[in-house]
């Protein structure tokens, strides 16, 4: 059964993250059996609620996101595709609570800027690019020059905001695409591009993601453009004072996660009920099994958010805060390659891109090949994160030799490789990061005297960029091999034939 | 012998296998070192085997299907091979299925060019005995499940889902200059021979697959069927 298959998967992922907080809590973090034995629930709470969410979005969201692409395509009509993508990403965005939580930080920098503004201008900006992800594939336009293009505009953007803004706006592009929308628009592109003939279908099914979470980081520069700058900078508490019962932190955190998950699964219930009259026609089995789906992914991403939330982003800021004050602060670097690498293996959207990769190239990609690679890359990432918590470096001396690095890369890399890294930009920082890293982040970098809002925010947009890079770089490497491989058995066969 | 035609067609067998996601290459691995020359790893959905299961749309199970064709020189090695790997305890769960194939087209080895005497290509004695049917259906994209519950009803009891791209249409539907290629859905089921009639019917009586153009089905003699890495009770 899937399920049991499903708990073992995501429990070998997270028992490691459990294990590292119990080493560092007899060393340099005595957090104390009470937030020992609450972090220990919420693993157990994020194991049974990943396994349930993932198992939901396999049997719903995902194959009935495919059919709706394929099915738009079908329809050919341009404007109808165009349309209907920028719909589906502006509502999908609209109802992100993470887009929510984003406003409150961007309000924290400049008061001045309207929430609902802000959240508009964010939904805009991922429905237009659905829809560019959607029209690049049916022009065939090139994924790497439209990626240049627009990462062009976003850095043209940045040399004229405000500098508040960079951090956030590149965690933006991060932590907009929530764990309930990433499943959604990437089936939709892989729908989309299944039902092109020839070679290239493989190479044109990934990539939605990675330019939809180019929107938000635009939105948000754009808006520091036209910020009047410099305002107060509140300092951010970095956490809730901690529940004096281990269970109540969970009963807590409870309502307002279903309130959560309901606000961002309503949208694309009634979205999916749409498709399903106007599109899809599917067959009542069909649609019984689609809605049995969103029931186990509700109730799987309840559960996890619970675990998250109540679990993990207390104690990832307290320990934070213990090992920022040490006066060996430098060990926050070796701890956040540690926790990186093993944080990114309980994201649920970076299962579900794991497994569509796995699907579409039948196997030839494998999801433990992409877990390693991802696992380096948000290592490396978290580390480099730390560094400037230690340090104070701006923001610019690492996103600008990163983003040129992978803008270079994909001149080296295949295209599919190109397409999946940026995807997985976006998947890999999802609510995992911007809870238990986010919250570990700043809790150090108060306890060590720096500036949360400068020092901390950024991390995610770290987390979302150096996988573009080690992904590519597997790419490379895939190429490589391949090459190496085919040389390799025509030599045998020429010998075989010689013989 | 013509020296610049160096394919041959030969007698030999067909092995479906399907088993657990990620024990396909094992298998192939297996059934190489038991004279297999290769094999083709396809990514499969196994559905629910039992009803309460299906109920809560928790019967899924990702599978690997595997292809072996062997030649009747090695087949009856690897028959004995996946035969013996019954007691390889859980790990290879699965099933294997064995077919007769009239002709496989392949290159001659450099080894055979002395000896292909076509008598040796004859096939062996087959046992006219049939237990099993394999049905297959190949549906368009979605209805697999569909096919799936009214079988299920009509006695077989779990099939696995295979995708794949229809290339039927005599012109291809063009949009963007970009071919637009119908999805498919490939539903296999092995079931006892003398229910597979009943199965066709019951899947034919389906509403959605009744029109023209849902699909088409076809069955297979399977000449033995293999329990893999069942534990002997």
């Amino acid at each position: 059964m899937n399920l049991l298959s499903k708990l073992r998967e995501t429990s070998i992922s997270v028992v490691p993250i459990i294990l590292i907080v119990f080493i560092l809590s007899v060393t340099v973090a005595p957090i104390g059996w009470n937030l020992l034995i609450q972090f220990t629930l919420g693993g157990v709470l994020i194991i049974v609620g990943l396994s349930l969410f993932l198992l939901g979005t396999d049997i719903g969201v995902i194959p009935v996101g495919q059919q709706v692409g394929s099915a738009l395509v079908k329809k050919r009509n341009l404007t109808l595709l165009l349309a209907t993508g920028f719909l589906v990403g502006f509502l999908i965005t609209i109802a992100e609570p993470d887009v929510q939580v984003l406003a409150k930080q961007v309000a924290s920098v400049d008061p001045s800027i309207s929430n609902t503004f802000l959240v508009l201008m964010i939904a805009l900006g991922v429905g237009f690019f659905v829809s560019v992800g959607f029209g690049r594939v049916i022009l065939g336009l090139s994924y790497r020059w439209v990626l240049i293009v627009f990462y062009l505009v976003v850095f043209l953007c940045a040399y004229f905001t405000a500098p508040g803004f960079l951090g956030i706006a590149f965690d933006a592009g991060g932590a907009t695409t929530g764990p309930m929308t990433v499943p959604f628009i990437m089936a939709l592109g892989v729908g989309v591009a299944s039902v092109r003939k020839g070679k290239n279908s493989e190479e044109e099914s990934f990539g939605m993601v990675g330019l939809a979470s180019i929107g938000p980081i635009i939105a948000v520069l754009a808006m520091g453009m036209f910020s009047k700058g410099g305002a107060a900078v509140e300092s951010v508490s970095a956490d809730t004072a901690p529940a004096t019962n281990v269970l109540q932190a969970f009963i807590h955190v409870f309502p307002e996660t279903i309130e959560e998950v309901g606000y961002a699964l309503g949208p694309l219930v009634l979205m999916l009920l749409a498709f399903q009259w106007l599109l899809l026609h599917m067959s009542r089995h069909q649609v019984a099994k689609m809605l049995k789906g969103l029931v186990y992914s509700f109730l799987g991403l309840v559960i996890f958010l619970t675990g998250v939330n109540g679990g993990f982003l207390p104690i990832g800021s307290t320990i934070g805060n213990m090992i920022g004050a040490l006066p060996y602060k430098a060990i926050l670097i070796p701890i956040g390659l540690v926790l990186g690498a093993m944080v990114v293996l309980a994201e649920p959207a970076v299962w579900v891109l794991t497994e569509q990769v796995e699907e579409v190239s039948g196997g030839h990609i494998k999801r433990s090949v992409m877990l390693a690679s991802l696992s380096i890359g948000v290592s490396i990432a978290v580390g480099l994160a730390m560094i400037r918590v230690v340090t104070g470096l701006s923001i610019w001396w690492f996103l600008i030799p990163g983003y040129v690095t992978a803008m270079a890369l994909t001149f080296f890399c295949p295209p599919l490789f190109t397409a999946i890294a940026f995807d997985s930009g976006g998947v890999a920082s999802g609510p995992m990061s911007s809870t238990f890293i986010l919250a570990f982040t700043l809790g150090a970098s108060a306890s060590s005297g720096g500036n949360p809002v400068t020092d901390a925010f950024g991390v995610i947009a770290m987390i979302a960029m150096i996988p573009l890079i080690t992904i590519q770089i597997l790419g490379i490497l895939f190429k490589r091999k391949e090459k190496r491989s085919t040389v390799e058995h025509l030599e045998h066969t020429v010998k075989e034939t010689l013989v | 012998m013509n020296d610049t035609d160096n394919t041959i067609y030969s007698h030999g067998k067909l092995f479906i296998s399907i088993v657990e996601r990620r024990h396909g290459e094992n298998l192939v691995s297996q059934t190489k070192r038991s004279g297999a020359r290769g094999g083709t790893i396809l990514r499969g959905r196994g559905t629910a085997t039992s009803a309460l299961l299906e109920m809560l749309g928790l019967g899924d199970t990702e599978k690997d299907v595997v292809f072996t064709l062997a030649t009747d020189d090695v087949a009856p090695a690897i028959h004995d091979m996946l035969r013996a790997s019954q007691t390889q305890g859980r790990k290879h769960a699965g099933i294997s299925m064995k077919i007769d194939v009239k002709r496989i087209l392949r290159h001659i080895l450099p080894t055979e060019l002395a000896d292909s005497d076509p008598s040796t290509q004859r096939s062996a004695s087959m046992n006219n005995h049939i237990g099993q049917i394999l049905i297959t259906f190949i549906l368009n994209k979605g209805y697999a499940d569909d096919a799936m519950a009214a079988a299920r009803k009509a006695g077989a009891t779990g099939g696995t889902i295979l995708n794949g791209r229809g290339t039927g249409k005599e012109e291809d539907v063009k949009f963007f200059g970009i071919s637009l290629v119908p999805e498919k859905e490939i539903l296999l089921i092995l079931v006892e021979a003398s229910q597979a009639d009943a199965i066709l019917e019951a899947v034919k009586k389906v509403p959605c697959l009744s029109e023209p153009g849902a699909g088409i089905a076809y069955s297979l003699e399977v000449e033995d069927s293999i329990q893999l890495g069942k534990t002997e009770a």
